[in-house]
């Protein structure tokens, strides 16, 4: 190969690894539905929401940091915040995108699991003794599943 | 030309077309390998601060936001904020997100930049750009497929035959073997 090709060849690389990253805004399957739920809706009555397919609006205030496969949105009500999950690897959002607005599109899930030892949210106390009937073994929690997504500001 | 003559020029073509995208793929398969060692997209470096206990609580308006980030020696603007609680404070400016913990005066800075050269191949190795990517992937990938089935079709013949299949077994055992162990 002569030395100009090899410049051509070497430049198209760093062209394709570089401006590849631009191009990102969207996440995922293309928004369909009209209406935005307000979180705060969702999060007072989860229940009434469970397998149904939502778009939420709000802040982006937590990303998982290692492989982007969560974030947590801001509700429109103070302390509130709603956690949006995706596939592994089939949408990762950016660590850049905390204070970033995200429109998010995806199926409201319930999740149930049990577990015979229980659960913590907090550290334990390893000189405190635990009584096994304050622990709850099963614990229940709301996510939406995120199917696709559009961060402003990117 | 003949079918070994076809497959060195397909070889050797496709080996030069092929040496960007391997670059990228290897590189960031070791690099995503090793994510519970490091965070192979962002530089993440974190510090901490204290500033007096603040008195604020519960919701905190514009002003008193900024009149913390005055305390605190940043300059008094930001994109955007949360309270996770009424006694927290996320503050988010460019590239970072400043926490504050009113009742102890504990502030803790993270800023997260995305690895200049890393986070660019893992986010072609990882598909994240879809599109026509998934197409040049796609291609890619039959690209590898003739490089491994041309290179059969190149196995020398005389006294490096022998060494040459021996290479090319163990080059077929070496995904069979860690199926048969952890699968």
């Amino acid at each position: 190969m002569n030395k100009n090709l090899m410049t051509l060849v070497a430049l198209l690389f760093v062209l394709l690894v570089f401006a590849a990253p631009l191009l990102a805004k969207d996440f995922g399957a293309p928004l369909s539905l009209k209406e935005t739920t307000p979180i705060s809706a969702i999060l007072a009555d989860p229940d009434a929401y469970v397998g149904k397919t939502l778009r939420i609006q709000g802040l982006v205030v937590e990303v998982c940091a290692k492989r982007g496969c969560w974030i947590n949105i801001a509700g429109d009500k103070p302390f509130e915040k709603l956690h949006v999950k995706v596939d592994d690897g089939v949408i990762v959002f950016p660590l850049t995108a905390r204070g970033k607005t995200a429109t998010v599109e995806g199926v409201w899930e319930k999740i149930v699991r049990q577990n015979e030892f229980g659960f913590t949210r907090t550290k334990p106390d390893l000189d405190k003794a635990v009584d096994p009937a304050s622990v709850s073994t099963t614990e229940t929690f709301y996510q939406l599943r995120g199917l696709g997504a559009v961060i402003e500001g990117l | 030309m003949g079918l070994r003559r076809f497959s060195h020029a397909l070889h050797r073509d496709l080996g030069y077309l092929c040496v960007g995208l391997t670059l990228v793929y290897a590189l960031s398969g070791i690099a995503v390998n090793h994510a519970h060692h490091w965070n192979p997209n962002y530089q993440v470096a974190r510090s901490e601060a204290r500033i007096a206990p603040s008195d604020f609580r519960g919701e905190l308006s514009a002003e008193q936001i900024l009149e913390l980030l005055r305390r605190i020696g940043e300059p008094p603007s930001y994109q955007n904020s949360f309270q996770p609680d009424p006694e927290s404070l996320w503050i988010f400016v460019e590239g970072r997100v400043i926490e504050v913990h009113l009742p102890s005066g504990v502030v803790a800075y993270e800023r997260a930049a995305p690895r200049f050269f890393w986070h660019a191949v893992n986010f072609l190795h990882l598909n994240h750009p879809k599109k026509a990517w998934t197409w040049i992937a796609d291609l890619y990938a039959v690209g590898l497929i003739l490089l491994a089935l041309t290179g059969l079709l190149l196995l020398a013949r005389g006294r490096m035959r022998r060494r040459c299949l021996l290479l090319t077994l163990a080059g077929i055992l070496l995904p069979i073997l860690p199926l048969l162990l952890y699968y």
